[in-house]
Parts: C-alpha cells; sequence; structure tokens
C-alpha cells in the first residue's frame, strides 16, 4: 500500500515534470502537436508518406499555420493552444514500424 | 616441368573414373500414379510423385475474374499484383527474402475461372515455403500505402498489353460474347487504376478465396505430407465460397476498335464446347484441322494447316490465321483469329471463313482428320513432357473434378473420334450466333453481317 502510494507519487511528480517541459518548450502556443515539430529525418519521411489522407492534411494545416504565426512573431489566443493531455503521438505508430522494418533488414542483410 | 606433374594426375583420375563405372546404375525407382483426396476443409489435395528433387506446388482457387462484379472490376489483376505485399506474419521483405533463402520461388498468375499460386521449392523446404504461401492466402494484412504501390506494375502490365494485339482481341471477343462472367477481362481497365482499395481486395478474397473451392496440387511431393499440410495451413476460411454466375453465350456482337496502323487483327468466334462436353475432343481435332500450328517455325504452316492454305489461294500478302478454341467449365468458344495488312483484312477475313463453311457441307478429307488425330494426340502428349503443363493438366482436374484423366486415356479417346463426328459438331458450332472482335486498322475489315 505504501509502495503504491509511493510509485503513484513519482507518477505524479514525473507527469508534473513533463508538463512543465511541455509548456516551456511552446510550440503548443503555435498550435503545433509534438510530432508536428519531428526533425524531417529519412525514416520521419516514410513514416508521414504512410498517413492516411485525413491525418496528413490535418498535420500540413497545422504547420502551414505555424510557419504563418512565426513569420507574424504571434501565437495563439490561450484557448487554442494545445493541451499536454490532448497531445497525441499519431506519428509513433507509423514510426515504430518503419523502425521494425529498417531493423528487419538489416538483420537479414548481416546474416545472408 | 609442368606436364610431368600433370601426368601422374591425369592417371589417378582415369583410375577413379574406372571405379565408378564399375560400381553399376542403381535400380529405377517405380513409376507412381496420380493421388487424389478430399480433405474435411473441403479443400481436394492432389500428388504426383516424380521423384524430383524439386517439388513443385500449385494452388489454385475458385477466384477467376469471372467472380468479378461491375463494382470491383480488375479486382482479380490487383490480387494478382499483391501477392507479395505483407501478411500478419510477414512483412514484404520477409516473404521475398524468405522464400529466396529456401531456394523457392512463389508465382500469382489468373485465369478466367482460377486464381493460381504456384510455389517451386526444393523438396526439404516444401512445409517453410507453402507457410509463406498459405499466410499470403488467408492473412494478407492490405496496408494502404502498399496497395498504392501496385499501381505502377499495374500500369506497366496494361502498357505491355497494349503491345500484344492478339491478346487484347481475345479479351475484347469474350466481353463481347458473354455477359459478365467470362467476358470479365483477365486485365484491369485503364480507369481502375489506382483505385483498388484495400476493403475492395478483403472482401473479394473473403468471398472468394474458401477452402471449399481450393486444390492442392503438388509434383514431386510425398502425398501425405501434402495432405497434413493442406488441412493445418489452408483452414482458414472454410465457408461457403462465392456462387458462379452460369456462363450465358449471347453473341452477334460486333465489337471494333479502331487504330490507324498497318496492320488489323480480328476473332470471329461461335460457342463452342465446355470442358464436360462429349464434343470436347471432336472440336479439338477440328481445330487441329483447321489450322493450329504453326509446326515449323517461321514456316508458311500450308500443308496441315486448311485456314492458311485457303488464305494462301486469296493473296499473296503475309497473314496468320489460326483457329481458336478456349474452353471453360460450363461454356466455350471456338472460331477464327487472324492477323493481316490492313488492305487484305477483307479477302482474308472471307478466305477464312469460307473454309468454314466448306467444312460444314461435308467437305472433309479422311486424310486430314487422322493427320489432325495425330496432331491433337502429339500435343497433348509432347505437352506433357513439361513439368509446368502436368501440374497445370492435373490442377485443373483436381479443382474442378477431384478425378484424373490420364494424357494416355484422352489419347485413346482422340483415336475413336469418326470424321461424321466432326462434321456433326462443326454443324452445331457453326451454324451458332456468331461474335466478333477487331482491333488495328479497320479501314478493310468487314463488319460481321459482310461476313457470316
Amino acid at each position: 500500500m505504501a509502495s503504491r502510494a509511493a510509485a503513484k507519487q513519482t507518477g505524479g511528480v514525473f507527469r508534473m515534470l513533463q508538463k512543465w517541459y511541455y509548456e516551456r518548450a511552446g510550440f503548443n502556443q503555435i498550435g503545433l502537436l509534438r510530432d508536428d515539430t519531428l526533425r524531417e529525418t529519412d525514416d520521419v519521411k516514410e513514416a508521414v508518406k504512410r498517413l492516411p489522407e485525413d491525418v496528413y492534411n490535418a498535420r500540413a494545416f497545422r504547420i502551414k499555420r505555424a510557419l504563418d504565426l512565426d513569420m507574424k512573431k504571434q501565437i495563439l489566443p490561450k484557448d487554442q493552444w494545445t493541451k499536454f493531455e490532448e497531445d497525441v503521438r499519431y506519428l509513433q505508430p507509423y514510426l515504430d514500424e518503419v523502425w521494425k522494418e529498417k531493423k528487419e533488414k538489416q538483420e537479414w542483410d548481416s546474416r545472408y | 616441368m609442368a606436364s610431368r606433374l600433370l601426368r601422374p594426375l591425369s592417371r589417378r583420375l582415369q583410375s577413379t573414373q574406372a571405379a565408378v563405372k564399375e560400381a553399376g546404375a542403381p535400380a529405377p525407382l517405380p513409376k507412381e500414379d496420380v493421388k487424389i483426396s478430399k480433405l474435411s476443409n473441403g479443400m481436394v489435395v492432389a500428388s504426383l510423385e516424380n521423384n524430383s528433387p524439386v517439388s513443385r506446388v500449385a494452388l489454385y482457387i475458385k477466384a477467376g475474374s469471372r467472380y468479378e462484379t461491375m463494382q470491383n472490376v480488375g479486382v482479380t489483376h490487383a490480387l494478382r499484383l499483391s501477392a507479395n505485399l505483407s501478411t500478419k506474419e510477414f512483412s514484404t521483405f520477409r516473404l521475398t527474402r524468405g522464400v529466396e533463402v529456401l531456394g523457392g520461388s512463389l508465382e500469382a498468375t489468373g485465369t478466367r475461372e482460377h486464381m493460381v499460386y504456384k510455389v517451386d521449392c526444393l523438396r526439404d523446404e516444401m512445409q517453410s515455403t507453402l507457410g509463406y504461401l498459405a499466410s499470403i492466402v488467408s492473412a494478407p494484412v492490405f496496408k494502404p500505402w502498399e496497395v498504392s504501390s501496385i499501381e505502377n506494375r499495374m500500369a506497366v502490365e496494361l502498357a505491355c498489353l497494349e503491345k500484344q494485339p492478339g491478346t487484347v482481341v481475345s479479351e475484347m471477343v469474350h466481353a463481347a460474347a458473354y455477359r459478365g462472367s467470362l467476358g470479365n477481362s483477365l486485365y484491369a481497365p485503364q480507369v481502375m487504376l489506382g483505385k483498388h482499395t484495400p476493403g475492395m481486395l478483403t472482401a473479394f478474397m473473403q468471398q472468394c478465396y474458401s477452402s471449399q473451392g481450393m486444390a492442392l496440387v503438388g509434383l514431386g511431393t510425398d502425398h501425405d505430407s501434402l495432405v497434413q499440410l493442406g488441412e493445418d495451413l489452408f483452414s482458414v476460411n472454410s465457408s461457403q465460397p462465392a456462387d458462379k454466375t452460369p456462363a450465358k453465350y449471347v453473341g452477334g456482337v460486333d465489337s471494333r476498335r479502331h487504330v490507324p496502323g498497318p496492320i488489323s487483327t480480328a476473332a470471329i468466334v461461335t460457342e463452342g464446347s465446355s470442358l464436360s462436353s462429349t464434343d470436347l475432343l471432336s472440336l479439338a481435332v477440328l481445330q487441329r484441322l483447321l489450322g493450329a500450328g504453326p509446326y515449323i517455325k517461321r514456316g508458311s504452316d500450308t500443308a496441315s494447316s486448311r485456314l492458311n492454305r485457303g488464305v494462301a489461294q486469296a493473296t499473296q500478302m503475309p497473314f496468320a490465321t489460326t483457329c481458336f478454341n478456349a474452353n471453360y467449365t460450363d461454356s466455350g468458344l471456338f472460331g477464327l483469329l487472324a492477323v493481316a495488312p490492313a488492305e487484305q483484312m477483307g479477302t482474308v477475313l472471307k478466305a477464312a471463313v469460307s473454309q468454314y463453311g466448306a467444312i460444314t457441307k461435308g467437305d472433309v478429307q479422311e486424310a486430314d482428320v487422322q493427320r489432325a488425330k495425330s496432331q491433337l494426340k502429339a500435343a497433348v502428349l509432347m505437352s506433357m513432357e513439361d513439368s509446368a503443363n502436368v501440374l497445370e493438366d492435373l490442377a485443373l482436374q483436381a479443382v474442378e473434378t477431384a478425378a484424373y484423366v490420364s494424357p494416355d486415356q484422352v489419347a485413346a479417346q482422340v483415336d475413336s473420334i469418326t470424321t461424321d463426328q466432326i462434321v456433326k459438331v462443326a454443324k452445331r458450332v457453326f451454324n451458332g450466333k456468331p461474335t466478333m472482335a477487331a482491333l488495328g486498322d479497320l479501314s478493310n475489315t468487314p463488319h460481321l453481317d459482310q461476313l457470316v
């Protein structure tokens, strides 16, 4: 019981740290999600190619809006900021799959 | 110096060779028969042990282009192209490399009635290779980005198809002769490029890829292990497969596509015989009589081809005529396929069609019939030299009838055909409603009503 409470406490602390860091990063103030900000390496490019059309269009819109705001040196009104709880890692499953395929290819190329 | 070293070496090799010869040749293995079993999941398993180190296995599924509907035109073409795409167990990469590392090969083809997956592998690796095939057939994932990648390959295949006017005319004449079912083309139309969705492919597979409509056929395999693999690997979908719309020959249609150019290709057909009809072999003899060569490469083939002889008397220009004979489970087409320079097409077609008319009036020589029968027997028996043809023949019989008639039995049946039978079947076929398809420069190609 005590250990469970202790675990929840550390979970809570870590989560608070995460939230603080998220707010400090500030990309949510121009309406972006974390996966919009990933540096476009080859893996990320391949994963983005695999996104369904509606998800891709939403991503393109958010990036365009963010670039526009950055150019005008403005940020969105506070009620339109992306909330930490709503930040969905939409690209992560596709990235995982690309990574898995890459590993498989490397493993087979090294073996045979 | 070198020759002094080589001399004792060559003497040593000669003595080894002599020793091997003295050991004697081993006794030949017994000739096996075809074995056919029907499994509890409805699948038919057939095999012929030919003691080859390579096993050739074919999976025939009753899912040919005749099962397509108006909404998913060309889906079988897309399925053929998606045979290598990811399954639940294996990624595309793994399928390719996995089969390669086993020393096997995997091929997906299709006919109007069947989807065919062919696997060649070393005898010892049959279980693993069939494991890959089972995964492809029962559990494909159809990821959207993989399915959209077949668009390029389909475009290449369609472009290659345009270069083969004979094949295009054959597709046109089938579409003209039948409404739906056997009239559905093997190839997707240009407008459906990139429009086959994963949902469409999955739906078609769920409807048609049932073990009750499958036959697993092996050449150079052990029958019991093939039966076991059939039970273990292919029992995923044992539901009732989709109904087969009966093919109804309609005919009377003149399908023309004019493309200015040097040559014209045309086909004129009527309803022939189905694979289960008693007229099947008589029509096959009639086909050889009319001319289904060539028997000599780049020859004029006038000696044994009645069509070529008749047309050669009418024109000096190059041409090619052959008797078209297609047999399916419930219908068939019989007629003529001709290729000629555009200006000569009228002459060629009129001369060829008049040969057909002459036969219905009984103008058939006994010697010609004998020659046609020998040619048919030779063609059947010689095609059995290639194990690919043996496998295809065995598989088609297994999937449709679950029984096997050997080529020797067929050859014996051919012997019993008489000239009267041939004239009778010719009359029935030629008096049917004709259908025509023409492609190329049609400036001198007559219409159907000007010919028959």
